[in-house]
């Protein structure tokens, strides 16, 4: 408890520029939406869009000039997805990497702390910080909304909320398997953020290759897709289910990578 | 009751040996030295204790724990001062020693506010703007805090005045009259000598030697050295029992642990100007090892 605690306190001021920046920037989005809305324009141009730029924006084409539609491009395939996307490999690359670069990690060690409680404490710390962020974002939107006076499903925001945390959860808990693999902090965050958009190009392809279908289930992004979620108006179990496999996955090798671990400082 | 026993331990980084077949092991109360120049294997034999890495073969076993399968148990009865380490920079001095205490699993540690006063710690302050010294007071203190039964210290010192080192060794030597016990890892023989019971003597990665402290001082060698009035040839005192021999123009030292008659016999047969007679210091000893 107390080293989850600590994390807390050493990663507010970080986390709490990350949330001000989404929650800003969705509030912002939702009260710019009424003049974009109007713009017939804008609605032949994304029908004129290339296949590969419509794979950017997801897998399931939704309608950009109604306000799912315009948050689902602007802000949930993209913003969030990037924001949070970095945000994760950020902190979660330096998770142990951090303590092991800065030498405080052979006195934390000493003491009656296990490895797997550490290491438990740390993710556990990181999670709550994604849920903030994902809380903050959701705020934004909402209040958007409520300037505007137009809504969105409050369930299907959450579920796509809540189906984005659980991706970046499992981005995260690859972070977390370099920041043990690897003794300094830069290089465990460079090879998450390479990992992180290698996965996203990957996405994007196996998109819009229309001649391997199957390609895009072997992409972790696939798996999150607010537009799914918003055209569909349910929560896609099959999806998290897949995504909570990946986190559960790689958490436990980060794990069992870390317990048996030479730990030179 | 022994409280650390180490058993052909070994542990290699490729085809480098960090530590080779080391054996010893430390009873309740004693205070045991563990000399080496850098890089001899002190620090990769402490990793070893706290299962910080894990031996390519052999054991070691903290109260009677091994140091891997009950890593945990034996960690809450130990305090540990590392010989390179971080602090939490962000942090007050109370406030580290308050997260320490929590982790070691006691709010009110009771050796605190004493060690905080021996040292002269202000803690009110922010770590970041600690000196080195005063760092390494708080490394002591977070070690020592919550009265461990065995206290694990490498190059504890380093960093401190010679008016905190002599405080230091007081707390050593009074944790050992209360029944605890020190595993003390220095390359500065003269506090080895000055506190330690038990010294184990490292080179390369072998344990080359274990002595009582005592029995070193009683056996050790004693260092001759004599100013001839005129040039002496050295090979005349290549005698039984002598170990060394030094010229430096016409002064020759000589490095005995026995048959000093016959010595001062050769010694008398040459006009000599001047001679001392002293004990070598640890460091001689250690040195002599070294030599070998």
């Amino acid at each position: 408890m107390r080293i989850y605690l600590r994390y807390l306190k050493s990663e507010r001021i970080g986390s709490l520029l990350f949330a001000i920046g989404l929650f800003g920037f969705g509030y912002i989005l939702v009260v710019m939406y009424p003049s974009f809305g109007k713009l017939q324009a804008l609605k032949n141009y994304f029908e004129m869009m290339p296949v590969f730029l419509k794979a950017l924006l997801g897998d399931e084409i939704i309608d950009f000039t109604t306000l799912k539609g315009f948050m689902t491009v602007e802000f949930f395939n993209t913003t969030w997805l990037f924001v949070t996307g970095v945000f994760s490999c950020l902190l979660a690359g330096s998770l142990v990497a951090e303590e092991t670069e800065k030498k405080t990690l052979e006195i934390l060690l000493s003491t009656a702390v296990t490895r797997t409680g550490y290491i438990i404490s740390k993710f556990a710390g990181f999670l709550t910080l994604l849920v903030f962020l994902a809380t903050a974002s959701f705020l934004g939107l909402y209040l958007g909304m409520w300037r505007i006076g137009e809504q969105i499903d409050e369930g299907l925001m959450f579920y796509a909320f809540f189906t984005g945390t659980i991706c970046m959860a499992a981005m995260g808990s690859i972070g977390l398997l370099f920041s043990c693999l690897f003794n300094e902090q830069r290089r465990a965050i460079s090879m998450t953020l390479i990992v992180f958009f290698s996965l996203y190009l990957f996405n994007l392809f196996a998109t819009f290759l229309e001649q391997y279908p199957r390609l895009k289930y072997f992409a972790l992004f696939h798996y999150y897709d607010a537009s799914k979620i918003f055209k569909r108006g349910a929560i896609c179990w099959p999806d998290i289910g897949i995504l909570l496999a990946v986190f559960t996955i790689v958490l436990i090798s980060s794990i069992f990578t870390f317990r048996r671990k030479d730990i030179y400082i | 009751m022994k409280i650390l026993e180490i058993q052909s331990l070994t542990k290699r980084y490729g085809s480098v040996c960090g530590v080779k077949d080391i054996s010893f092991d430390i009873g309740q109360g004693e205070i045991f030295g563990y000399l080496g120049p850098n890089g001899s294997g002190k620090t990769t034999t402490i990793r070893i204790f706290l299962d910080f890495i894990r031996p390519s073969s052999g054991r070691a076993r903290l109260f009677g724990l091994d140091s891997h399968v009950h890593s945990s148990k034996i960690k809450s009865r130990i305090g540990y001062v590392p010989g390179e380490y971080g602090i939490y920079e962000e942090m007050r001095g109370a406030e580290y020693l308050r997260f320490f205490g929590a982790l070691r699993g006691c709010q009110k540690p009771p050796l605190r506010d004493r060690l905080i006063d021996i040292f002269g710690l202000d803690i009110s302050k922010r770590i970041k703007s600690y000196s080195h010294g005063t760092r390494q007071k708080l490394a002591v203190v977070q070690a020592f805090m919550h009265d461990p039964e065995l206290l694990i210290l490498d190059e504890p010192t380093i960093g401190l005045d010679p008016l905190m080192q002599q405080r230091f060794y007081e707390l050593l030597l009074e944790m050992k009259n209360r029944g605890k016990t020190v595993f003390l890892s220095s390359h500065i023989l003269s506090e080895v000598e000055k506190v330690c019971d038990r010294v184990g003597i490292l080179k390369e990665g072998e344990l080359v030697a274990i002595r009582e402290i005592s029995e070193i001082k009683r056996l050790r060698l004693r260092s001759i050295e004599i100013t001839f009035k005129q040039e002496v040839n050295e090979s005349v005192f290549r005698l039984d029992g002598v170990r060394k021999v030094e010229r430096d123009g016409n002064t020759i030292q000589l490095w005995v642990d026995s048959n000093i008659n016959g010595i001062l016999r050769t010694i008398s047969e040459y006009p000599v100007e001047n001679m001392s007679f002293r004990d070598a210091s640890l460091e001689d000893i250690f040195m002599e090892y070294y030599s070998e």
